[in-house]
């Protein structure tokens, strides 16, 4: 008798609960699943693609990027170059802070100054080419180059090129920016709470009043979460959940290049892999098909140099057959170069379950030409300092974020990036780089396209798949757009 | 009170051995928090100015001396990760993490009390063995799995609690359910065999030999007498509760400390790993010493000891 009473208490319970579950899924409020917190709301100290992904909606820079990659102006209505490539004038727009203060072009200069600031900045390397900025009248601002520079225009695009007041402090936890919203909230480890702004300088007015990023760090609780609709959207989905999502009526998945390097590093440094004909071997032992199918269920698109096929202008096409798959080729290259026994460690971030899957199945290629691999698990911690910092590995597998420049993303190639963690080098590549910095823009396809060959030729790595970025969401949400960079574009959204 | 001061002054031992071994084992880690902050977008030659800025080119010693004199003020830093101060991270997860704690301990109780008195009582019935099946089922279960189980049926199927997050108090009802499960069916067997050793004694025979009504000499007598193993061993399953978990609030979304924890450690924010350490260490301790002076209530005869 007493345990039927208890067991009823306990379903009472239940009931009680169940019943005053609050109805997230107001109309004008949108919820949307990250697994993680930003890192900080300071564009000057984040680097976090987290952070990256919120903050677009938050924060905007003289110019922005659109969804197919190309340049379009934020804060600035428009702006000159001129011949000499190196003065750049920006005209501002009538914009509005978030604190309500217009936004004047000292309030630029100073965010500008402090971005290419190295003491200040974690990104100001990318801004060493300003040599000043500075004001003319309350509207206009000056960036003066040392020397030519095309992928500035790209760098303002930046999180850490965002334009805030110039008194604001204590922005890593309340930004002030000129976005289409407005950090209402942040709870660690809970949510971040956006509300839009009513004076963006577009004159348009978002659809969703209040947005919620919540943290939800397991996909399968954030996929039920989306089934039940407490979650509208869940951007970047991981593949390997993806089945949980496809028989679901009322959900939908957008699926588009992530603008994501998957590499194979190549430690061009070791004894062994010196030897360009084993780094060839290496690369003509690695079948992407089976990668593509095992490790990322089918949802990545096969690459084969530095650049992802995301940014079309700039992909090389032709250098699928620079070296491909094969494995009796491999095997000849081994044996040639002397190394018909050869040990090899591959150490994998465990953080990146892809880059885990990847790594199993190509230490499993490799084995098969006679490479024998041994697979070294480590925490992210661990890698950025043993296998990005200090370089001491053989072999890893690590995605790298794309930006919309090729610069910015084939500069870690160059022999003396401190970031060129494969240890590549290539004299004539070095200067293929150099080169394209101070190009028009014709001559700079051209230059990238040799650059892009020579790391394919020389097996700077070996480059293995962009996975597709699986923005799932409630049928009902629409006006979703993919960016070839890490952003959450919510004002585009609408019920 | 001769026994409270020395219990406290073990505590405080206790406490800062424990804060010195963490703060020295995570400095042997590998991994830096600035080249973590920086990863691989940042920029190289913002490290050094970087690691000043977080007081890391300072010896360890010397760090550790700080953080204690911190601590002594009442001030326990601030986090690497989330830049704000850690004492308001830690507050706003303890609640979670504490209720989270209790609300599965009181209800392995509620399912395991009436369930092994029950199998106490008739041994040897259909409800004895069924019972004893669903036990040993619910300890193989890990926690884990059956919270993802929960949270198909009851959040996405039946649609009657929230998946993931933490929004009210419905929010802990599975994750609750998830650790109270596996952990009423060891309580389960705690309470059948105290009962069926209390229910042997001498003195219930007596009692039945009064006159007593059985009712009376089931709650009065055994129970009370039985009560003592049930808190003993509940009280361990707080503690252990307290001291983790983390695998629960992860798959359920929940910001306690369990989460704090992984991503303090992952990050390696060492201030804020040593704050949580050191509070969860402080609760098991004081959790304990409630168990030692609650058993003490319970059994005259400690007193004595």
């Amino acid at each position: 008798m007493r345990l039927e009473k208890t067991l009823l208490t306990v379903l009472l319970f239940l009931v009680i609960f169940g019943g005053s579950v609050p109805a997230l899924a107001d109309n004008d409020i949108l919820n949307i699943a990250v697994p993680t917190d930003p890192d900080s709301f300071d564009p000057t100290r984040s680097v976090a693609a987290a952070t990256a992904e919120i903050a677009f909606n938050i924060y905007e820079g003289l110019v922005k990027s659109t969804p197919d990659g190309q340049i379009t102006g934020a804060l600035a209505s428009h702006w000159e170059i001129d011949s000499t490539q190196t003065v750049y004038t920006f005209y501002l727009r009538e914009a509005y802070f978030h604190n309500g203060k217009r936004v004047t072009a000292d309030d630029v200069v100073n965010a500008l100054n402090r971005a290419r600031d190295p003491q200040i900045s974690q990104r100001a390397s990318s801004y060493q080419a300003i040599a000043q900025v500075y004001a003319e009248g309350d509207d206009r601002v000056v960036i003066e180059l040392s020397e030519p520079y095309a992928p500035l225009i790209y760098e303002l695009t930046e999180l850490a090129a965002a334009i805030y007041p110039r008194d604001a402090a204590g922005l890593d936890q309340r930004p002030i920016g000129t976005g289409p919203y407005q950090l209402q909230e942040w709870r660690p480890n809970q949510y971040i709470k956006l509300t839009r702004f009513e004076q963006h300088w577009s004159g348009k007015t978002p659809y969703f009043r209040e947005v919620y990023f919540r943290i939800i760090p397991d996909y399968n609780s954030a996929v039920a979460s989306l089934r039940t609709g407490s979650i509208d959207l869940i951007p970047r989905l991981e593949a390997a959940f993806l089945h949980l999502v496809e028989p679901v009526p009322h959900l939908k998945v957008h699926a588009d290049p992530m603008n994501v390097v998957q590499l194979l590093a190549v430690n061009n440094s070791h004894p062994a892999l010196r030897d360009l004909r084993v780094r060839q071997a290496i690369a003509m032992a690695v079948n992407r098909d089976e990668i593509v199918i095992g490790a990322a269920w089918g949802q990545a698109e096969k690459i084969y140099t530095g650049l992802s096929p995301a940014m079309p202008e700039f992909y090389n096409f032709e250098l699928a057959e620079v070296l491909p798959y094969n494995p009796e080729k491999a095997k000849e290259l081994l044996k040639e170069a002397g190394y018909s026994d050869l040990h090899l460690t591959m150490t994998l971030p465990s953080a990146y379950p892809l880059h885990v899957q990847t790594g199993e199945i190509i230490a499993d290629q490799l084995r098969r030409v006679g490479i024998d691999v041994t697979i070294e698990i480590v925490e992210w911690g661990t890698w950025l300092e043993q296998v990005y910092t200090q370089r001491r590995y053989d072999l890893s597998i690590v995605g790298l974020t794309g930006k919309l420049d090729p610069h910015t993303i084939l500069n870690r190639y160059v022999s003396t990036n401190s970031r060129n963690f494969t240890n590549f080098n290539s004299p004539e590549f070095d200067q293929l780089i150099i080169a394209g910095v101070s190009s028009t823009a014709e001559e700079r396809k051209a230059i990238y396209d040799q650059a892009q060959a020579i790391l394919t030729e020389q097996v700077a790595g070996v480059f293995i798949m962009d996975p597709l970025q699986l923005n799932v969401m409630n049928a009902a949400i629409k006006g979703w757009q993919s960016y070839p960079v890490y952003v959450v574009d919510v004002a585009a959204l609408y019920k | 009170m001769k026994y409270v001061m020395h219990k406290m002054v073990g505590l405080v031992v206790t406490l800062f051995l424990i804060s010195a071994l963490t703060f020295f084992s995570v400095n042997i880690l590998p991994g830096d928090p600035a080249l973590l902050i920086l990863g691989t977008e940042g920029d190289p030659a913002r490290l050094e100015s970087l690691r000043a800025e977080l007081g890391l080119n300072q010896p360890v010693v010397v760090r550790f001396v700080n953080w204690l004199g911190g601590l002594l003020q009442g001030n326990l830093g601030k986090s690497i990760r989330y830049s704000v101060d850690i004492a308001g991270l830690i507050g706003d997860a303890l609640p979670v993490s504490l209720s989270l704690a209790v609300l599965a301990v009181g209800l392995a109780l509620l399912i395991s009390i009436p369930l092994g008195i029950s199998c106490a009582v008739k041994q040897g019935s259909v409800l004895e063995t069924l019972s004893l099946i669903l036990t040993q089922l619910g300890m193989a279960l890990p926690a884990f799995w059956l919270g993802l189980l929960l949270i198909d049926l009851f959040a996405v199927k039946l649609n009657w609690l929230p998946p993931a997050g933490y929004t009210s108090t419905a929010s802990l009802v599975l994750p609750a359910f998830a650790l109270a499960i596996p952990r009423a069916a060891v309580l389960t067997r705690v309470v059948r065999s105290s009962m069926i050793d209390a229910l042997s004694q001498d003195y219930i025979r007596t009692a039945h030999g009064k006159g007593l009504a059985r009712r009376a000499v089931l709650y009065k007598h055994a129970l009370k007498n039985a009560a003592i193993n049930i808190f003993a061993a509940a009280g361990v399953h707080l503690t252990q509760l307290l001291g983790g978990t983390l695998v629960i609030e992860q798959v359920f979304g929940l910001p306690g400390l369990g989460q704090l924890l992984i991503n303090a450690a992952l990050q390696r924010d060492l201030p804020l790993v040593q704050g949580l350490v050191l509070v969860s260490a402080a609760l098991i301790l004081i959790v304990n010493f409630g168990l030692d002076l609650l058993l003490l209530a319970l059994d005259p005869r400690l007193r004595f000891d």
